[in-house]
């Protein structure tokens, strides 16, 4: 009698053991994804031994100026910066999405491309354009900040863009509101005054300083283990990332045990 | 067995063991003895793509488990507290009492959050078992003559499954399940003349109102999963009595199972089975977090979190949603809501295509004979195009429904996102049905393949009518 | 019927029988563990982590046990035929009409139908109880003429409050939070509006108030481009564009945002001039009724 195999016509049935490794090693690359692509970078320590000064307008000239003009009075390329405040000049520069890399590309945060000397010499620079004035730097302090506070005026002024997860998310138009984990309290308190992009602007009227400081602090919060008793967190994106992994682990892993179950034995 | 036959009738009756005793004293009450025999040597055929339907039993049984213990913490109130718990950021906030027993059960009973999050995640699973369950079944044809009902009976059970998910993650009151209740509320009154009163109905009065999260609760509960254990029983007391399908091989017939006993063989790989789905489930419940919904906060009617999407079973609703046009044609005075057609009429004629399919395809087919044995998916090319298409249809919806979340992973404007899977619904499934038609046809062109010796056991009839193993190379 | 060729030796099972044992015992071990954890404060992956254990050992153990140390055989028994002999139909069929007689008594058996209907429909009614007739609801919000504009937190909202390319939520005076009457109140350069005339007075120094309610499917409308200047809905992304009267510009939303009617005071804070004066949020059928 000739062997005719009993069912469809499947696949040759993998291990279950290397089943079981793939699957942990795919968890663990998109976990490091995940963790990987919401962190924002850190701008570079300024090099021990550097003492030579800083020269903030040779700096401006050759990465600014080509889009926001020599004098900051802006161009077809860039908006004036006159006036604009230092929180704005700050933010862009220690975030990374100025200088652009080429006009009309859209802001990404990154790396910044300046040391943190180089960014307050410019920030002085730049925030005396136009004879000064705008939003200051704001002094942000997470200790000072309450967190309940903060979860309330999260929830109500920033979750409808950033999550309340602050997981970020897509605002339209080409524009995504970045996640907020893990950013420095002072950046958030940059663009909360400055609006940068397609942001509102929510100044003291608003957001007194009190409630900047408790947001801040809440976002502090959000990443601590009291946050995320239930285990990995996944980024905070919720139901659609426990989709992925109720197919990709739960089904994944229970198809691998029906078949490991009904295996035939080799001896 | 001839050796049996062979005991001396001089031999002395054994001692009556424990069991012996166990079995006389029940089947002297009830006469069950002989059905009990038959029900353990009752056949099941093995192969490993019929177990997935007991996965999602299991992923049901622990949902009854765990939700059993849940029900004893839930306050299903919609009348607000103050929230002073261990939880920071929460603490004096003025949350509705459900949100604010949920909040507490996750961090303040012992056990209570991982009973939460398995109960949770057997949820999502339990619906993802079920779609692989309905799909191994539906490209098998196994829901033909005389498994009719049974496909009605699992019909019903899928999309109970849903209303009790649905129902079950709106009940902690909590900010992205109540935006969730305010669509299908706002589905609801998209129907023609009876919408407002329908949505009224249900919701008793303009959203969001104080009895809902209550009945909710009721439906979640009591109604849905009576529904469900019933509807479960049924599905099981059919196809124990109707005999399980199998897949075509040696020795199997239309007018034969070919498998193992229930006892001891198939009960205890089952019995294992489950113990490694609630081993998956309990794995998941507290090493990957879900809901969290101190993380949301409490439902706030005139706050929202984005990206906002439901759990993944209701993903293709939400994405047909997404994609339906701006279309609101006034008609003599009746304005047709743009939810209307996708949020209402889509899924019912999806879900009426669905529920009727083997009388749809008896009738293409014109083959009304039963069916015990089942079909290798690629023998019946227009099942498996329209199947595969209409599994399409849910796949680009689904991912639809997250086109907020794609846009930024694929770096895409969201609105340019949205026109191209407008355009992937309708191309897509003509695509894959079409291509899948032409691939079943070809194979059932090409002659059938030799499997590989070592890939099969290979089975001799012996004289008494059983089955042996023939030894390797022989004929 | 006679087992398998491939049943296993007496060594192989013994090594079998010890794998199961141990695996048997750490089901044990794992679940006492699990209860000492519990009685010394648990904690969530600790506690999912032995559960796993003691679930996955158990069932691999009898698995293996089922696999291993049970002879593996195939077996068959016949499949009945499902349907009945004809005999056996028309002795049912027989059983039920014999003494009961229906075939005789069709109209009777129409009144009691006919009855049926009657108390089903009067059982019916608990259920039209579950909510009340949609009246006017619908149609209206609590804004009023003369309606102060509140913030969530029941303090009047004031000009100053707002820089330019400002959003915020407001509510009529004393009904703070209410899920109808929610309203964006913008603050956009002044000279950027669009609006037609009897528009335009409704908005005043660039400050323009529009439902929050998304006329789609309800949703907050919360998310706001400002250097755009517009508003776009997170649950499907319907877009609209507050310089025109909050025209929908993309997405499933068909209808602008409705307009609310506000005049600034000299102390700098709002009023409402009125309600919106078409039903905001998502539509539904006989809305246009009442349109002049």
């Amino acid at each position: 009698m000739r062997n005719v195999r009993v069912g469809p016509p499947l696949s040759i049935e993998p291990t279950a053991i290397g089943g079981f490794v793939a699957l942990a090693a795919v968890l663990l690359l998109g976990a490091a994804a995940v963790v990987g692509l919401t962190a924002p970078p850190a701008p570079e320590p300024v090099a021990a031994g550097t003492v030579r000064a800083i020269d903030a307008a040779g700096l401006y000239a050759a990465s600014c100026a080509s889009c926001h003009g020599p004098v900051g009075e802006g161009t077809a390329n860039g908006p004036s910066l006159r006036g604009v405040g230092a929180a704005s000049v700050d933010f862009m520069l220690r975030t990374g999405r100025m200088p652009l890399p080429a006009p009309g590309v859209p802001m990404t945060r990154g790396r910044p491309a300046f040391s943190e000397a180089e960014i307050s010499a410019l920030v002085a620079y730049v925030a005396a354009f136009g004879g000064g004035g705008g939003p200051p730097i704001p002094d942000v302090q997470v200790s000072r900040g309450d967190v309940a506070r903060g979860r309330e005026l999260f929830i109500t002024n920033c979750a409808a863009c950033h999550g309340a997860g602050a997981s970020g998310d897509s605002v339209g138009g080409g524009f995504v509101a970045p996640p907020l984990l893990g950013v420095d309290p002072t950046i958030l308190g940059e663009a909360i005054r400055t609006g940068p992009g397609v942001m509102p602007v929510f100044d003291e009227g608003q957001l007194s300083p009190q409630d900047v400081d408790a947001i801040a602090a809440y976002l502090a919060y959000l990443r601590s283990r009291e946050a995320a008793p239930g285990g990995f967190p996944l980024a905070g994106v919720g139901p659609v990332a426990e989709g992925y992994v109720a197919w990709l682990v739960g089904a994944g892993l229970l198809v691998l045990a029906a078949r490991w179950t009904e295996r035939r034995r080799r001896r | 067995m001839r050796d049996e036959a062979r005991i001396p009738p001089t031999a002395t009756a054994p001692e009556p063991t424990a069991l012996d005793r166990l079995v006389a004293w029940l089947d002297e009450r009830t006469g069950a003895a002989d059905f009990v025999r038959s029900a353990l040597r009752k056949v099941f055929p093995d192969h490993w793509s019929f177990l997935l339907g007991e996965v999602a039993l299991f992923c049901f049984v622990v949902l009854v488990a765990t939700g059993v213990f849940l029900t004893f913490f839930f306050a299903a109130d919609s009348g607000p507290v103050v929230y002073d718990g261990p939880y920071a950021p929460l603490r004096g906030a003025e949350v509705s009492a459900a949100f604010d027993s949920v909040v507490r059960l996750s961090f303040e009973v012992r056990a209570g959050l991982l009973m939460r999050q398995i109960h949770h995640w057997a949820a999502v699973v339990f619906i993802a078992a079920i779609v692989l369950h309905v799909a191994r079944v539906f490209f098998t044809g196994a829901f033909r003559r005389p498994r009719e009902i049974n496909w009605l009976v699992g019909f019903g059970l899928l999309v109970l499954g849903m209303a009790a998910g649905f129902t079950g993650y709106s009940l902690p009151d909590d900010l992205l399940s109540g935006t969730g209740l305010r669509i299908a509320y706002s589905v609801a009154l998209s129907i023609p003349f009876l919408g407002p009163w329908l949505a009224y109905l249900i919701f008793g009065g303009e959203f969001p109102t104080r009895e809902l999260i209550g009945r909710l609760y009721v439906f979640h509960i009591m109604l849905i999963p009576a529904l469900m254990i019933g509807a479960v029983g049924l599905h099981l007391a059919i196809l124990w009595f109707q005999k399980h399908t199998q897949y075509p091989g040696p020795g199997r017939t239309e007018a034969n199972v070919v498998g193992r006993h229930f006892w001891p063989g198939q009960v205890f790989r089952s019995l294992g089975l489950f113990f490694l789905t609630a081993a998956v489930l309990a794995l998941l419940g507290g090493f990957v977090q879900i809901n969290p919904v101190w993380v949301y906060g409490p439902f706030v009617p005139s706050a929202v979190s984005s990206p906002a999407q439901p759990d993944w079973y209701i993903g293709w609703l939400e994405g047909a949603l997404r994609l339906g046009p701006n279309w609101e044609p006034t008609i003599f005075g009746v304005t047709i809501p743009s939810p209307f057609v996708p949020g209402v009429v889509l899924p019912g004629l999806l879900f009426t295509a669905f529920a009727l399919w083997p009388f749809i395809e008896a009738r293409l087919t014109s083959d009304h004979r039963e069916h015990h044995l089942l079909d290798d998916p690629w023998q019946a090319p227009l099942r498996l195009a329209l199947g595969s298409a209409a599994l399409t249809i849910f796949v680009v919806l689904t991912v639809a429904g997250a086109n907020d979340i794609l846009a930024v992973f694929l770096n895409v404007e969201v609105e340019a996102l949205t026109q191209v899977l407008r355009v992937v619904l309708v191309v897509a499934p003509i695509v894959v049905g079409v291509v899948a038609y032409r691939l079943a046809v070809e194979r059932a062109r090409r002659p059938p393949e030799a499997a590989a010796p070592s890939a099969g056991i290979r089975l001799r009839r012996t004289a008494d009518g059983g089955f042996e193993e023939a030894e390797e190379g022989a004929s | 019927m006679t087992g398998r060729a491939s049943d296993p030796g007496p060594v192989t099972e013994r090594r079998i029988e010890r794998l199961v044992a141990a695996l048997f015992a750490l089901t044990a071990l794992t679940g006492l563990a699990l209860l000492g954890l519990y009685i010394a404060g648990g904690q969530p992956q600790l506690e999912c982590l032995l559960l796993a254990l003691c679930l996955g050992s158990l069932g691999i153990g009898i698995i293996l046990w089922s696999q291993e140390l049970m002879p593996e055989r195939q077996v068959e028994e016949p499949r009945h035929r499902l349907a009945s002999d004809p005999g056996a139909r028309a002795a049912l069929a027989e059983a039920i009409e014999e003494e009961a007689g229906f075939t005789r008594r069709r109209f009777l058996i129409r009144m009691l139908l006919t009855a049926v209907g009657g108390l089903a429909a009067a059982l019916a009614i608990p259920v039209f109880s579950l909510g009340p007739a949609p009246g006017r609801e619908l149609f209206t919000t609590s804004w009023r003429r003369g309606s102060r504009l509140v913030g969530l937190d029941g303090q009047p909202i004031r000009a100053a409050d707002l820089a330019v390319d400002a959003v915020t939520t407001v509510f009529p005076e004393g009904h703070a939070g209410d899920a109808q009457a929610q309203t964006l109140l913008i603050r956009v350069p002044a000279d950027l509006l669009r609006l037609p005339p009897d528009r335009a007075v409704w908005a005043p120094e660039g400050y323009v108030a529009y439902s929050k309610v998304c006329t789609h499917a309800g949703c907050p409308v919360g998310l706001y481009r400002a250097a755009e200047r517009r508003l776009i809905c997170p649950c499907h992304q319907s877009t609209f564009d507050v310089l025109d009267g909050a025209r929908p510009v993309f997405g499933p939303a068909a209808r602008p945002l409705p307009q609310l009617p506000i005049q600034l005071q000299p102390d700098g804070t709002f009023v409402a001039l009125g309600d919106f004066d078409e039903p905001i949020g998502p539509s539904f059928w006989n809305m246009t009724e009442g349109e002049s």
